[in-house]
């Protein structure tokens, strides 16, 4: 009792002396999955509707590329290609099915149209775009669709939907600027209504990317992205002599929470050579504040989860058939692993020879083998482990003798002596047997030079089987000191 | 026979608790065998003594060789004597178990049936001088006549067993 509160009053000490430092963990970051979508780029006017003008925007479509590569760069950033992103919808089962459909309803639509029922025309040019809407359609053929959202837009505006027209109408233009229409072929109202939603998809497209909120839910969805960028060219500035001071915008919008986390203003130089560390600039500036979510590894069973150890014990039986305490010495083999820092199994392998007692009541010297395992309970700090070990005991005991009778110790076996002064029932013989039980350790593993440990533990033990047992020796109290090695 | 104690350990109090956690620590413990070992008469030359106790007219040399179990002693008494004719039993019998030994407080006691069948017994104590050890006293016969005897440690427990002097009586 008075070791075990020795060793507790060690634990507080300890606890004391080393502030509760967090378990070693290494916070390993979640790699964040990003999507950069092509840019669209506006005309500069609204005039190009209906004559259309050169619409260059391969300029664009570098700088697409230089912020993929920028934010490629960065260790913990996937970057999910666009093209691949294009491909791999296009080849989704789903895809097929539903674009034919959607394709289907389109040229139903068109014909209705062309025979005057709008009405009907409006509700298939409608299923078409939900049908295509529902695939992404807009980011594999963005022309395609934008041709569709077109023909409902006028269709709409022909029967007094003007609401709906000028949201369909103004997407049309966006998913792909560079559409135009023939002057004349649409009634006078319809043309107006298209140029009204152009005008308004340029002053506000800037800076409100529409097209994310309408497609990002579908596009995280599907994609399993973290975050999308998008590139906001705003109107067409022309050729590079025209984009000098150019002001663009580059937003970056999370899956969680769903919103706007990152908005860069940025400003086109006369040098298009400069638009990769433009953008690898932006990345940066993006990298530095995105959070990153953490991963608590299995670092914590890499730590120490395997150890083993060697070690000197002092052990004492305290019920014996003597009138002393029976002490022996040997030599402890153990190993553990912990599946987690505060629970693991441990196994120990122990040799002990007796010696001598104060009144020589021990005739033989016993030898005995004990084989413990169970589970473990840890604290574990960054140099020190506390474990309380629970187990279960297998413990062979070889055979002795013990005596009280001075003269069956004083003379040799078979002298005159003995056999004139010792009397053979006075001598108790226990032969070889094997006891079981209860084994609770208390211990401490100190560690130095990274992965070697010095251990000292106290361990208690309990025997009840077998039930009818004759062997008088139990309780065994042991000390244990010694070292090992943890992997 | 000794004075056995109790059997089983039973600790009566904490402080033999707290001792016994040190003698885990620090290994078994083994007192030391205070009257372990080989006594004679001693001077340039082992020397006879006459023990007017044992038999009157009794010359011999006299030498006890023991070992100590805690308070219990067990041990043998020999008598050598080439010339005594009252007894021819002296000539085989040259020695007596002790018996009923104790050894308490520095003080030995012991009885010993000698082969006439003198029961004497042994009252001696354990003194230090300069670097020698002796046990003085006296062996008292069962008429109360007592002789005094001075032994001297000549080996200690070890020399006993590595010269068979622990092989009790042996008939010639």
């Amino acid at each position: 009792m008075p070791l075990l509160v020795g060793l507790a009053a060690l634990a507080i000490l300890m606890t004391l002396l080393c502030p509760p430092s967090a378990l070693a963990q290494m916070q390993v970051r979640k790699p964040k999955k990003v999507l950069v979508l092509q840019p669209r780029v506006l005309p500069p006017s609204c005039d190009q509707l209906f004559a259309p003008q050169p619409h260059d925007v391969t300029r664009w479509n570098r700088m697409h590329k230089a912020l993929e590569t920028a934010l490629g760069t960065y260790e913990d950033v996937v970057v999910l290609s666009f093209g691949e992103f294009r491909s791999n919808m296009g080849k989704r089962d789903d895809y097929r099915e539903k674009s034919v459909l959607g394709r289907e309803f389109f040229l139903l639509g068109q014909e209705e149209y062309k025979e005057l029922r709008q009405a009907e025309a409006q509700r298939h040019l409608q299923r078409s775009v939900n049908l295509l809407d529902s695939v992404l359609y807009e980011f594999v053929e963005p022309e395609a669709l934008s041709q569709i959202l077109l023909l409902l837009g006028v269709t709409q505006v022909e029967v007094g939907e003007m609401g709906q027209a000028h949201i369909n109408l103004r997407r049309a233009l966006s998913i792909w600027p560079q559409t135009s229409v023939v002057k004349g072929y649409y009634p006078t109202a319809v043309e107006r209504a298209i140029s009204t939603a152009c005008e308004d998809l340029l002053h506000t497209h800037a800076t409100n990317p529409t097209v994310l909120w309408e497609s990002a839910a579908a596009i995280f969805q599907i994609t399993k992205a973290d975050t999308l960028f998008v590139i906001l060219p705003g109107r067409n500035p022309g050729s590079d002599a025209d984009s000098v001071g150019h002001q663009f915008e580059l937003v970056a919008v999370d899956r969680e929470p769903r919103a706007i986390t990152f908005r860069d203003s940025l400003t086109l130089t006369p040098d298009p050579t400069q638009d990769q560390q433009l953008m690898s600039a932006s990345a940066s500036r993006w990298a530095a504040c995105t959070p990153f979510s953490t991963l608590q590894t299995a670092t914590t069973k890499e730590a120490r989860s395997w150890t083993l150890a060697g070690a000197y014990q002092q052990m004492a039986y305290m019920a014996t058939p003597t009138r002393d305490p029976i002490f022996n010495w040997g030599f402890s083999f153990s190993g553990s692993h912990f599946f987690l820092p505060t629970f693991g199994i441990m196994g120990k392998l122990q040799f002990f020879s007796s010696v001598p007692d104060r009144y020589g009541d021990l005739l033989d010297e016993i030898r005995s083998v004990r084989l413990v395992a169970g589970p473990a309970f840890a604290l574990s700090g960054d140099w020190w482990r506390l474990f309380v070990l629970t187990a279960a005991e297998a413990h062979t005991f070889g055979s002795f003798r013990t005596s009280r009778d001075p003269d069956c110790k004083f003379y040799q076996p078979d002298s005159p002596g003995y056999n004139a002064m010792c009397e053979p029932s006075r001598i108790n013989q226990f032969d070889f047997a094997v006891q079981g039980g209860f084994y609770l350790a208390l211990g401490s593993q100190l560690y130095f030079a990274n992965q070697l440990f010095i251990e000292v533990s106290a361990s208690f033990s309990a025997y009840f089987l077998p039930i009818n047992r004759s062997l008088e020796l139990n309780f065994p109290v042991g000390l244990e000191v010694g070292g090992g090695i943890s992997f | 026979m000794g004075n056995n104690t109790e059997p089983g350990f039973a600790p009566r109090s904490s402080g033999a608790l707290l001792g016994l956690m040190l003698a885990l620590l620090l290994g078994a413990c083994d007192a030391r065998d205070e009257v372990g070992g080989l006594w004679q008469v001693q001077g340039p030359q082992p020397q006879k003594v006459a023990l007017e106790a044992l038999e009157p007219g009794f010359s011999g040399l006299v030498a006890i060789s023991s070992d100590q179990y805690g308070q219990d002693v067990a041990g043998t008494l020999f008598l050598f004597t080439d010339s005594y004719s009252k007894i021819d039993a002296w000539a085989h019998c040259p020695c007596a178990y002790m018996e009923k030994s104790e050894f308490s407080s520095g003080r030995l006691t012991f009885t010993a049936s000698l082969c006439s069948g003198t029961v004497v017994t042994g009252e001696f104590e354990l003194l230090l001088e300069e670097e020698a050890e002796f046990l003085q006293g006296r062996l008292v016969g069962p008429d109360g006549t007592s002789s005094n005897l001075t032994l001297v440690r000549t080996g200690d427990a070890g020399v006993v067993r590595d010269e068979e002097w622990d092989r009790g009586c042996q008939l010639p």
